[in-house]
């Protein structure tokens, strides 16, 4: 930035601004997802064969109360308008009433769950990144040696331990049969970031780490694999350079782009995957949320959590192509 | 391996259709150690899930003992959270697992394949139309939708199925389009056409063939997920319902006896892994055969 020259020809802007422009229209992709997003979560619980109305007073309602309640949802209403107030009020801040209990405001009750998974999945993702990068540029360097041999079939049978019951083991191993060392159960004070409290928090996202480790070390290793045996490095060997820095000057960047995007592909199934965790450890976050609320039958929240991990979906995919556009030397040269 | 032996294999079947009658993605896939494994592993749960009903010691809902008996003489893998034999129900419920998750991928599979082949044949709008539907699904964490369509639908194995075909549909309408559109851009597509075909002896007798390898790929790994997909929902209650033997149900009601009689939560866990080591052995040797990896 800044340093190159002062009046930037217009052909060296040209990168940045199809960069912009693909950019532009990738956020309206998005956005348009999103949109669809709501449109579909509407209509599936509108095609609900029970009535709300009925749900929220119970069996034994009387009629007269029914229908009073069913005008104050505004469940009256033509469809188009009941979604239009939807998600104006989301887009307002304001994503309805819980229809359980003390009717808290949705809002309220997803916000610091929403921060409790993202903790989770960010700690997740933290740890199993660099610890992927670092066995799969291992296992690239020392192709086909008994060491890569491990790793592979060690890394496949974890693959294929589903996620809810690695956590089972690794309860039976840490915290209930072999050692005691870590709680079954994370008990996080509401309203405290559970960052603050690691012991609680450990199992769950080990058991992340490792469901992402297997998928995101091969393809480290494949992209490794892939530039160590391409034509520049060949050529870098050639004229004598060291393989330190063939390594970390020639290959290393080149697998920037993959691996970014499988590693916010893997950041997004983890997303996906605190749903099972969250509920076997009792972490409360919004994949337990939104369990909970469905055994409830309260469906503002469950729709409010959909749409919400829908969001963090889009977050998270845009944030990738964002660094993948950065980590890609033709528009990096252009700055 | 060479470099140039590299090039030639990059090249070589790629640029060329593969011929529909080669034989073997599957012999080469069971060539390696890790497919030969995969199938044994895999024949075996089959096996045991197959024959599981008539060798059950005892009825997989009969109290036979005392809640988290520990494994005896009577029932030699102890009792559930309920005192029935685990070993019966676990012989009992592979079958249940096993017709959810082959049914959830061939859904998957049949109308994930029907899509690609007709967004990458047609193009233009009813490519993008299609395309974009999908995306929405893709939008939202898998098993995020599968609970939505429960919670609208109510929780049952047959819902669960259906689900997680559903939510499967757009990647593998991805691999279908994508290995479509490479073929559609080939000369004996436009000569089928010229000499008159119709469309849907086209797709049918002369795409469909050559778009089997990487779907075969894809039907690999979609087993796999499901399978892990279907046993989570299912521990967290929202699958398969009490009393049905399935395993992701099995673990999640004797959790609380996982100190005293582990056995009860083991073993369906040892049964899913093997399960799922079976198929994912298999499918990355399908995988390896077909080129993907390395």
């Amino acid at each position: 930035m800044g340093s190159g020259p002062a009046i930037a020809t217009p052909s060296r802007l040209q990168p940045v601004r199809r960069a912009a422009g693909w950019l532009i229209r990738r956020v309206a992709g998005s956005l348009l997802a999103l949109a669809a997003v709501t449109i579909m979560v509407f209509l599936a619980f509108k095609a609900m064969p029970e009535d709300p109305a009925q749900i929220i007073l119970g069996e034994m309602a009387r009629p007269e109360a029914i229908a009073d309640l069913r005008e104050k949802l505004g469940l009256d209403r033509p469809l188009v308008t009941q979604y239009l107030e939807w998600v104006g009020g989301m887009l307002r801040g304001d994503l309805g009433r819980s229809w359980a209990g003390a009717a808290l405001p949705v809002g309220e009750l997803v916000g610091p769950a929403l921060v409790n998974s993202l903790v989770l999945v960010a700690l997740g993702s933290l740890f199993a990144i660099p610890l992927a990068v670092l066995l799969g540029v291992l296992t690239a360097l020392w192709r086909n040696s008994l060491f890569d041999h491990l790793a592979d079939y060690t890394l496949l049978g974890m693959s294929s331990i589903p996620e809810f019951a690695k956590g089972i083991f690794l309860v039976l191993l840490l915290s209930i049969g072999l050692f005691n060392l870590l709680p079954a159960a994370a008990m996080i004070p509401p309203g405290e970031l559970p960052l603050w409290y690691p012991a609680q928090i450990a199992l769950p996202v080990l058991v992340l780490v490792l469901s992402a480790l297997p998928y995101l070390t091969r393809l480290v290793r494949s992209s490794m694999i892939d530039a160590l045996n391409s034509e520049y490095v060949q050529m870098a060997r050639l004229k004598g350079v060291s393989e330190a820095r063939i390594l970390f000057r020639h290959a290393l960047p080149n697998t920037a782009a993959p691996v970014i995007q499988g590693a916010a592909l893997s950041t997004a199934l983890m997303l996906g995957g605190s749903v099972v965790i969250e509920n076997l450890f009792r972490y409360p976050g919004v994949g337990a949320l939104m369990t909970d609320a469905m055994t409830s039958r309260d469906l503002p929240l469950v729709q409010a959590v959909i749409v919400s991990f829908a969001a963090c979906y889009m977050v998270i995919n845009l944030i990738a192509d964002v660094l993948i556009l950065y980590a890609n030397p033709q528009y990096r040269s252009a700055r | 391996m060479s470099m140039i032996e590299e090039q030639l294999l990059a090249t070589g079947p790629a640029d060329l259709p593969v011929p529909a009658q080669r034989p073997g993605l599957l012999r080469r896939a069971l060539r390696q150690t890790r497919g030969r494994i995969g199938l044994g592993v895999l024949l075996a749960v089959v096996a045991l899930s197959v024959a599981g009903p008539w060798i059950a010691p005892h009825s997989p809902y009969d109290f036979v003992a005392m809640p988290f008996q520990p494994p005896d003489a009577v029932t030699w893998l102890g009792a559930d959270n309920m005192g029935r034999d685990v070993l019966s129900r676990i012989l009992n419920g592979g079958w249940i697992l096993m017709t959810m998750a082959l049914s959830a991928t061939a859904l998957a599979m049949l109308a994930g394949t029907v899509l690609g082949l007709v967004a990458g044949y047609a193009g233009g709008r009813t490519d993008a139309v299609i395309m974009r539907l999908l995306d929405v699904v893709l939008a939202v964490p898998e098993r995020v939708l599968v609970l939505m369509f429960v919670s609208v639908i109510g929780a049952n194995q047959v819902i669960l199925t259906l689900a997680t075909g559903l939510v499967f549909i757009p990647s593998i309408a991805r691999t279908a389009r994508a290995a479509t559109m490479d073929i559609v851009r080939n000369e004996y597509v436009e000569y089928a056409e010229a000499i008159g075909m119709s469309r849907w002896q086209l797709l049918r007798d002369e795409i469909l063939p050559n778009v089997t390898t990487p779907l075969m790929v894809e039907a690999g790994f979609r087993l796999t997920w499901s399978i892990g997909l279907i046993t989570g929902i299912s521990f967290i209650g929202f699958g398969t319902q009490p009393p049905t033997p399935e395993w992701g149900l099995m673990i999640n009601e004797s959790r609380d006896g996982l100190l005293f009689q582990p056995w009860a939560v083991v073993a369906p866990i040892l049964c899913i892994a093997a399960f799922v080591i079976g198929v994912n052995l298999l499918a990355d040797a399908i995988a390896r055969a077909a080129g993907r990896t390395e």
